[in-house]
């Protein structure tokens, strides 16, 4: 195995291109199979307007202005006609811009929140009364907190004494619009999960709201809060489609994950971090790949003809394009396959007698080949189909019960038996690596302990051998009041046992797996 | 057609003929199927084209030469659909798409891993590269090509890079006849000792 896996397409370090990886997102824009990255180009001089430009590998092949400075660009399919031709959203300030070809169709602009009657009542005086009294309104105004203020007001609070007379007089019939700015962007399918299958556009706002639209029509389909308290989105990252189920991860500024699927009208936390995430990423690769200059955006997709392809962008401007090579191997070689091909050439092959079985076999095997064929091939199908609803599924339902380290990889099953009170929670876990022992390895339940009260919560283990699955019991009961009733803050929604895999010197457990308890059934308690 | 011509010069000079095989390979897209086209005959004897699962062999016969095509995919179990060949073929085609700057580090891999192969390391096998799509406005010349894949560093196989339009055919024709005069030479020149028969 070679030490790298990455092949250097190319380090342009004259692209000159700064931008995020938010702004950046890679697609079949022509339909000819030859993927293209979109980026945004952001300039830190406010004097040079902002472009969107499409990279054909290296070259830039499209270049133009943008309105604003944008937060996110995003490629989208709208339909399932053909030829499949993907459309481009740039978002900028509160509004997006729809692209097809590259040509501008379509500005949505999201809706105003509540502005303040207080505020509308300021206004309805400025603009009748005479200008001596307006200090006495715009301190008024200024008296509600900036952000909740419109625009417009934002605007006249900022003015001297001279310059508010004519901005009122200008106004004289305003229009009090608080837009929010959109932050973030995704993609979600709309109901086929399939590459360039139509998707369903997510926007994060900067007042908290996740919008899920559907960019055929442009109607907003479903609308929630990031979380219930103050939690301003950043990042965001989807899966699922919108029909079937869905699952939106948002990391906030506020430095918490929260997770919002389908149907729920407010995400919920998962994991408080220390710091915000500076960017969320799905890959899961044990490299390290040193970048002489601080990478400032990345993505990884399908660019050119390539299908796995990262692509850098660093603060000086430079644009790294890596493939990973097509031989790269991500899981330990078998030492026993060390044998050279000059070996197995002068081996001779026992080749036993033929018998009449296999005679006969080889005529029916002649005789039938392509219907033999046949039949294997649709099994064949039929069995990657299997394989890969079953991958699928599992991506789907289990929050996290794959341990995501390379170097110790583990599956978690968990399984509730019993009618409540007291539970038996029993945890499988298995050492899915093909040749290497999983050491030092402790396993912690944790629950609010005013509602579950846990015997034994914590365990170090014994170490795991590769396919022997591990069995683990706990008693696990609810913490009933005195008089036998459910803890009262206990809903269905936080019945729920933290399962975490640590390993020695790790800080980050391997996996943090969730468990819904079943309510307990205490009719059967008081008979 | 020039090709089966030379092909026929050489193998009228041998009493017994024998099988010539070549190996058409490159990245998907860079032109197999366009060069191999240009060179199959109307009554091309043996044709099969088996565009499956993920991969494209094209396969067909003439006047005792066959000639194989594949798309050098990426899948790790593929990969000895063609390497297979290297024990026995007289001669490579190697066809690299020069409009797509971005994946000739995915060529250079790829020709790499070749040369580095057991089969083919110390075979003596003329390697043909057509740097094809010149007429591509962002086309890479074939001198630059070289470079970037190292070619002067190949000193124990004949090579020769030609610039190629394999929708107009221009300079197919060039790159074959150096290719056949090569293969003369191996086929017509006792074997070395590295050559499996
Ligand atoms: N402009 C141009 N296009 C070419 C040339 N050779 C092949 N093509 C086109 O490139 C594409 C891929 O060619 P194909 O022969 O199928 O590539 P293969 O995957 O290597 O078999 C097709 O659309 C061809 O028409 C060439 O020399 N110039
Ligand atoms: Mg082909």
């Amino acid at each position: 195995m070679s030490k790298t896996r990455w092949l250097d397409a190319l380090s342009d370090g004259t692209a000159g291109l700064k931008t995020i990886s938010s702004c950046m997102s890679v697609c079949d824009l022509k339909n000819d199979n030859y993927y293209k990255l979109i980026a945004a180009e952001i300039s830190f001089d406010l004097e040079i307007k902002p472009r969107l430009r499409v990279y054909k590998g290296t070259q830039v092949v499209h270049d133009q202005n943008l309105p604003g400075i944008p937060s996110a660009v995003e490629s989208l399919y709208i339909d399932e006609t053909h030829p499949k031709m993907p459309i481009v959203a740039v978002s900028v300030g509160p509004s997006i811009l729809f692209y097809r070809n590259m040509k501008p169709y379509f500005k949505y602009t999201v809706p105003s929140l509540i502005i303040e009657p207080l505020e509308m009542e300021i206004w309805k005086k400025l603009v009748s009364d005479r200008s001596d009294n307006y200090q006495k309104h715009i301190d008024d105004l200024k008296s509600i907190n900036t952000s909740e203020l419109s625009t417009l007001s934002q605007q006249l609070i900022t003015l001297n004494d001279d310059e508010r007379e004519f901005f009122i007089r200008d106004n004289m019939e305003p229009k009090l619009e608080r837009l929010p700015t959109i932050v973030a962007m995704t993609k979600i399918y709309k109901s086929i999960e399939e590459e360039k299958s139509s998707n369903c556009l997510i926007i994060a706002t900067e007042s908290s709201d996740i919008l899920i639209m559907d960019v055929q029509s442009f109607n907003i389909l479903h609308q929630a809060r990031v979380c219930n308290f103050k939690a301003t989105p950043d990042l965001l990252s989807a899966s699922g489609s919108f029909q079937n189920d869905f699952k939106i991860v948002i990391a906030t500024r506020e430095g918490s994950l929260c997770i919002l699927r389908k149907n729920w009208l407010e995400g919920r936390e998962i994991v408080k971090l220390e710091n915000p995430a500076t960017a969320m990423c799905l890959l899961q690769i044990d490299q390290t790949i040193v970048v002489l200059n601080t990478v400032l955006a990345m993505t990884f997709g399908k660019l050119g003809l390539e299908d796995h392809v990262l692509v850098l962008v660093t603060n000086n401007g430079s644009l790294l394009i890596k493939i990973l090579k097509r031989t790269a191997e991500f899981s330990e070689p078998l030492s026993v396959e060390s044998k050279t091909t000059e070996d197995s050439t002068n081996m001779t092959v026992a080749i036993p007698k033929k018998t009449k079985i296999f005679i006969e076999q080889t005529i029916r095997e002649k005789e039938n080949a392509s219907a033999i064929h046949n039949i294997f091939q649709s099994e064949l199908w039929r069995m990657r189909l299997e394989a890969a609803k079953t991958t699928i599924d599992i991506l789907r339902t289990g929050d996290s019960t794959f341990s995501g380290d390379y170097q110790t990889p583990l599956k978690l099953l968990a399984q509730v038996d019993g009618l409540g009170p007291d539970f038996l929670l029993t945890v499988t876990l298995e050492n899915i690596s093909a040749t290497k022992i999983a050491g030092n390895l402790s396993i912690l339940l944790h629950a609010d302990p005013e509602h579950y009260k846990i015997k034994r919560r914590y365990a170090d283990l014994s170490p795991l051998m590769p396919g022997i699955p591990l069995e683990m019991d706990f008693q696990v009961s609810v913490a009933l009041t005195p008089d036998n009733l459910l803890p009262s803050d206990m809903t269905t929604e936080n019945s729920i046992i933290r399962v975490l895999i640590i390993k020695e010197n790790l800080s980050k457990p391997l996996i943090a797996s969730t468990v819904v308890m079943p309510q307990p059934e205490l009719q059967l308690l008081i008979t | 057609m020039v090709f089966e011509k030379l092909f026929m010069k050489i193998l009228n000079k041998e009493r017994k003929p024998k099988q010539i095989s070549i190996l058409i390979i490159g990245l998907n897209n860079s032109g197999k199927s366009t060069i191999v086209n240009f060179f199959k005959n109307k009554d091309v004897r043996k044709s099969v084209s088996i565009p499956t699962i993920g991969f494209n062999i094209e396969h067909f016969e003439n006047q005792g030469v066959s000639f194989t095509a594949y798309d050098m995919a990426g899948i790790g179990r593929y990969r000895n659909l063609w390497e297979h060949h290297f024990k026995t073929c007289n001669g490579i085609v190697f066809v690299i798409d020069s409009s797509d700057r971005m994946r000739l580090v995915v060529v250079k891999d790829e020709l790499d891993l070749l040369l580095q192969h057991p089969d083919l390391k110390r075979r003596r096998v003329p390697i043909l590269f057509f740097a094809n799509k010149m007429d591509c406005i962002d086309a890479l010349s074939s001198v630059k090509i070289a470079a970037g894949l190292n070619l002067e560093k190949v000193d124990n196989k004949p090579w020769q890079i030609c610039s190629s339009n394999a929708l107009s055919g221009e300079g197919l024709q060039n790159g074959v006849h150096w290719l056949t005069s090569q293969i003369k030479e191996c086929v017509l020149t006792p074997p070395d000792k590295e050559v499996y028969d």
